[in-house]
């Protein structure tokens, strides 16, 4: 762990690239008015200055090719600011360029960049030429041809505006600080809990106040009674000294409690960012794309403020990107095609945040073709996803869920674009991951609307706390259905499973204690129900008590345990004592499971062919789960190298299906343990890798993998092929 | 730096004709001069440092360590002792992150077994818990001498490269600084023992925490 956190830390060529990514921002955005106000003497000021910031940055760590660059736009800026010229929209793009190029220069590592510099020095001779001659400006068509447009543009911390300033501080000490906030916020209630004890104590010597009293009144008057005065009186003192210390205290602790939590309250909101920063880099990201790809579009961002967690916004940036180039390139026609379909040569392209309920709601709309339902049904067929009757009876909202599946794309070809392998299965799962959801709406000829629920914050939850086996777990309140108290009497057995009925079905209960390995209570008071269910099952599970709703901060499980069945993190109770957030969609699962194993035929199981997944994609895992059993094979599926392995000493198998990159071990290192165990060398080993590269095609068979696909393999029936041949069928 | 408060001063037999003048030592410059001299020490010898707290009585391994520190030559390591059971042990106290009262350890479903106990929460934030007397499999066996001492139950903290474990002890005795030729070197794997040292008449097995480490993790799995 290292406390780099102040400036002074920093290296002076650090500070050139804060400075870069700082001003860069502010002349994107600029340029990007500017193009629409080429005269707005307030903008290009506003650019002069950060073309001058940039170059007096780049001096004093002496890169001399970013001086030009800049020494360049500012001359550029300035002439313009005198009224000499006047920005033509055409020569945006080579000032644009101008900016990237900066942007690519802080992105080099202090060891690259002097041969950086060297190489590109024409590049950049090219450049500075075409800026500061506005005459010959117009881009010339090798500029295309220059090195990748610098990847990463956008930057999480950058003053929105000029008089909110921000301070860099490293995550790690911003976790540390909750930590102490908590930490605090639990000595403060014990305080709170220790002055009510106090209260006892009060009442304790007030009844004791009060025998004296009586003893006093019984007591023969004619015998001398001032010693029993004296204690009386001092017994009163006592009660009134008592009673202000608990009073001080109580006041105190209150006091206490109130700063404690408005603390905690302040740390994690710290972790907030505004929206806007994740779409930062979005509109000159829509101007390049529409431009190149010859379609005009209106591109408007609502509820730029709108306060986010960071770790959310830093997840959702790759996604909305890509859902923002989706809509370009198939959304959104060409002005041609939009004038012919009777609708404005300009498309409007619209990203919407929003805080409602508690939950982040961003929608990513577009006015262009929408989905075609009738090419979605054939496509559906096609790839044998539904069958011919089941194609009949979907509705247009189910089919829209299928654009969702790995490896689904609606697009017939692949574009530079939008088609880099990444799917709208990826959004979906980065969706899934962070507890979201995302929905498509669409009507043909009027535009997609993408629909993303996504929490404010990873670093709350809010939670029911219950007991089950005598210690204390919290229920993602988003995850639960429903509660219910039932008699024991309600419940029924049938087929082996207990059921209760509800809303007029048969929901199966299971306990909590089963479903978590712990011991079971004896209990006989009424049954705590929580129901909770996936897209596919629906189940009630039984637990000891429902103590209270309570928010939880999450605190990431140590990665050193890897994934936990049934877990999806820790957190810290008010008495400072730890606990656990479950994870519903695991619980599910593993009900499935012991359902499954309590009812299923034995007679049968011996000549089912087990096959184990290790996979720590939960899509793909799934996804491979499904296929295969509904193809009649037993599956078992685990999260990682470390986690299959175990497995196998637990089991017997007939087949391994792994993933390659996982957490903790990775599937190569899996293949080889397997083939070089004596007892399970025979299994057969399929491995099926995300990437189609060669490098892991031969690791993979070096470590002894029997064969090896890649995912895209799951479309048609290569897949179920491979494993059939695998298993000898 | 002599400690003259220890002979002639208050805590010896108190004759120090300066005592006639500042009554009490802690009056006395030599004693704030002896003072500034100890906070004025270099630090780098010495991993003592490292050793953030001590619930109760953060100064009790301390006095020990800076008059050990004192005496010290340059290549002494300073340990932490402490004792699980019978067994006396010692671990270099550059490891050793905090030292705090037991806590309750939170089981982990599906997880905690004999080694991992499960999470305990400490100044905030949560460490794995385990229990070092299964992973080092310590015998149960009575000791007349030593199960007879009071017991002041802790709970160690130990870090290495960013991975921190927790685990109770029976009692933390001190810091104690050894010469590299005291150590009987004596290898031990089960133990994860680099050899023996003496310490106040015990046999204390200094731990190899190369070794340690690797069992930690090994419980994980």
């Amino acid at each position: 762990m290292n406390d780099e956190s102040d400036l002074s830390s920093f290296s002076m060529l650090d500070l050139f690239r804060t400075e870069v990514e700082n001003q860069v921002s502010t002349l994107t955005q600029g340029l990007l008015l500017l193009e629409k106000d080429p005269t707005s003497v307030k903008i290009i000021e506003s650019l002069m200055r950060a073309a001058h910031s940039i170059k007096g940055a780049a001096r004093i760590v002496q890169i001399d090719q970013a001086v030009k660059v800049a020494h360049a736009l500012e001359d550029c800026f300035v002439a313009a600011q005198s009224g000499k010229t006047v920005l033509k929209p055409e020569q945006m793009d080579i000032l644009l360029q101008g900016v990237d190029l900066l942007t690519q220069i802080a992105s080099l590592a202090e060891n690259d960049l002097a041969s950086w510099q060297e190489l590109h020095s024409n590049e950049v001779q090219q450049l500075i030429a075409g800026i500061t001659s506005p005459a010959s400006g117009a881009p010339s068509q090798q500029e295309t041809s220059k090195p990748e447009p610098a990847a990463f543009p956008t930057v999480a911390e950058k003053p929105v505006e000029t008089d909110t300033r921000t301070v860099r501080i490293q995550a790690e000490n911003l976790n540390r600080l909750l930590g102490y906030a908590a930490e605090t916020s639990v000595s403060a209630n014990w305080l709170q809990e220790y002055a009510e004890s106090l209260r006892a104590l009060k009442n304790q010597h007030n009844e004791y106040l009060r025998t004296l009293n009586r003893l006093l009144e019984t007591t023969d008057r004619t015998q001398d009674l001032s010693a029993f005065a004296g204690i009386q009186e001092s017994a009163e003192d006592l009660n009134r000294l008592i009673a202000d210390r608990h009073s001080e205290l109580e006041t105190y602790s209150r006091r206490a409690v109130n700063i404690t939590k408005r603390l905690y309250r302040e740390v994690l909101h710290s972790r907030m960012r505004p929206f806007g920063d994740c779409v930062e880099a979005f509109p000159r990201m829509v101007r390049d794309v529409s431009r190149k790809l010859g379609k005009k579009i209106r591109f408007e961002i609502s509820g730029k403020s709108t306060k986010v967690d960071r770790d959310i916004l830093e997840k959702l940036e790759a996604p909305l990107n890509h859902l923002v180039r989706n809509a370009i390139d198939h959304g959104i026609g060409t002005p041609e095609e939009r004038a012919a379909a009777g609708k404005p040569e300009e498309g409007a392209l619209r990203i919407q945040a929003a805080q409602k309920a508690g939950m982040l709601h961003v929608a990513i709309s577009d006015d262009g073709r929408g989905v075609d339902f009738e090419k979605l049904r054939l496509k559906l067929l096609d790839r044998k996803l539904v069958t011919e009757e089941m194609a009949g009876r979907l509705s247009d909202q189910e089919m829209l869920e299928f654009l969702f599946l790995p490896g689904f794309s609606t697009a017939s070809q692949v574009t530079e674009l939008s088609g880099r392998g990444f799917g709208l299965d990826v959004v979906y799962n980065m969706v899934r991951d962070v507890g979201g959801t995302i929905h498509a709406k669409s009507a043909p000829g009027f535009g997609m609307t993408f629909l993303l629920q996504l929490p404010i914050t990873l670093s709350v939850v809010r939670t029911l706390l219950v007991e089950i086996s005598g210690d204390i777990f919290a229920f993602p309140l988003s995850r639960i259905d429903r509660t219910l108290i039932v008699s024991l009497e309600e419940l029924f057995e049938k087929d082996g499973c207990t059921f209760v009925r509800w809303n007029d079905q048969d929901l199966a209960v299971v306990s909590a204690s089963e479903i978590l390995e712990l011991l079971t209570p004896l209990e006989d008071g009424p049954c705590f129900v929580i129901v909770i269910s996936d897209a596919l099952s629906r189940y009630g599970v039984i637990v000891d008590r429902f103590l209270q709703q309570k928010e939880l901060v999450v605190r990431p499980l140590d990665s050193r345990l890897g994934k936990i069945k049934n877990i999806q993190a820790a957190a810290i109770l008010e008495d400072g004592a730890p606990t656990f957030i479950l994870d519903v969609q695991d619980m599910v699962r593993s009900i499935d499971h012991l359902l499954k194993r309590d009812s299923g035929p034995v007679q049968s199981e011996a000549q089912r062919k087990r096959i184990l997944i290790v996979e720590d994609s939960i899509t793909v895992r799934e996804t491979e789960k499904k296929l295969l059993e509904s193809n009649g094979f037993e599956v078992n599926a685990t999260v990682d190298g470390m986690d299959g392995w175990n497995a196998l000493q637990t089991a017997r198998y007939d087949l391994v299906i792994t993933d390659i990159d996982m957490p903790r071990m990775n599937g190569i290192e899996l293949t080889s343990r397997i083939k070089e165990d004596a007892s399970l060398k025979a299994i057969p080993v399929l491995v099926v890798s995300y990437k189609d590269r060669d490098e892991d095609r031969k690791a993979a068979s070096s470590a002894g993998a029997n064969l090896c696909l890649s995912k895209s393999s799951f479309q048609d029936d290569s897949f179920l092929n491979a494993v059939a041949r695998l298993l000898k069928l | 730096m002599k400690d003259c408060w220890n002979t002639i001063g208050v805590y010896g037999d108190s004759s120090c004709m300066e005592l006639e003048k500042h009554t009490h030592c802690y009056n006395c410059p030599v004693y704030s001069d002896a003072a500034k001299e100890l906070f004025d020490r270099s630090r780098t010898i010495d991993g003592t440092q490292h050793l953030r707290s001590h619930d109760e009585d953060p100064s009790n391994g301390w006095a020990a360590a800076l008059e050990e520190s004192k005496k010290a030559s340059r290549n002494t390591q300073s340990v932490a002792i402490f004792r699980i059971g019978p067994h006396w042990m010692a671990l270099l106290s550059i490891h050793v992150r905090e030292v705090v009262d037991p806590r309750k350890v939170r089981a982990i479903p599906h997880r905690s077994n004999e080694l991992l106990l499960g999470l305990v929460n400490i100044k905030g934030t949560l460490h794995l818990c385990v229990s070092l007397k299964s992973i080092l499999e310590l015998s149960d066996k009575e000791d007349g001498q030593e199960t007879k001492r009071s017991i002041y139950p802790r709970m160690m903290l130990i870090e290495d490269d960013g991975k921190s474990w927790a685990f109770h002890v029976d009692e933390l005795h001190s810091l104690h600084r050894y010469a590299p030729e005291a150590l009987i070197p004596l290898t031990d794997e089960k133990k994860a023992s680099k050899g023996i040292l003496e310490f106040e008449g015990r046999t204390v097995d200094l731990l190899d925490e190369i070794v340690l480490y690797r069992k930690l993790e090994r419980s994980l799995v």
